[in-house]
């Protein structure tokens, strides 16, 4: 079986420039603060439909926010 | 610097609903505790101590409405629960379980087996069941704050 790469994401940086907390992200996605702290160390790789909201949310595509450095 | 403390924002609608489910069900646990403490007074010299309350012998019409209660309360929480809470706690939970079931599943036959090769105590349901609710409950906290 295969490895499971890690995954960076971005949402760190996206969420300090709107100057949100965690605490609001967590209520604008519906997800705990716990829930973001846990995507934002990468201890968490969110699902396919909360990936999609946070992109929804941010306005970007979701391979801009998650990156699994995965490059050919 | 980037703020991590809650401040004013709203708790978000699952969180909320989580919180109130985890609130019920310690009710729940709550009156049952009581009403076993309760249950036991007129057979115990004193206050019922807590091997009287885990161990000692209960009415059977008492057994059968915490049997029934427990049976169809507890479930019916949980599955709503599983329904509301966010996908963290979830995962959390599900992982809490999985060290549950390996602390019965590898817990109950070592003990069974030494048991009868003469070397510990029999075996003791409700010793297993707090293991694996202690496990369950110290990884799903671990995976969910840590």
């Amino acid at each position: 079986m295969a490895e499971e790469a890690d995954m960076k994401n971005r949402l760190k940086v996206l969420r300090a420039e709107r100057n949100w907390s965690q605490a609001e992200l967590a209520g604008r996605l519906d997800v705990s603060r716990q829930a973001v702290n846990a995507i934002e160390t990468g201890k968490y790789d969110p699902s396919l439909p909360l990936a999609f909201r946070i992109g929804r949310l941010f306005e970007r595509p979701i391979e801009e926010i998650f990156d699994d450095e995965h490059h050919d | 610097m980037i703020s991590t403390k809650n401040g004013n924002a709203p708790l978000a609608p699952s969180v909320r609903a989580n919180r109130r489910l985890l609130a019920i069900s310690a009710v729940f646990g709550a009156v049952i505790g009581v009403a076993t403490v309760f249950v036991q007074l007129p057979h115990s010299d004193g206050a019922p101590t807590m091997g009287d309350l885990l161990r000692a012998p209960l009415p059977a019409w008492f057994a059968i409405l915490i049997a029934v209660a427990w049976g169809i309360v507890l479930p019916l929480i949980s599955w709503r629960w599983e329904r509301v809470v966010d996908e963290h706690e979830r995962q959390a939970y599900r992982d809490g379980a999985v060290a549950g079931f390996y602390v019965m599943g590898v817990g109950a036959p070592m003990w069974w087996i030494l048991a009868r090769g003469g070397l510990v105590p029999a075996v003791d349901a409700i010793g297993l069941y707090v293991a694996t609710m202690a496990a369950t409950a110290v990884v799903w906290l671990w995976r969910k704050y840590a």
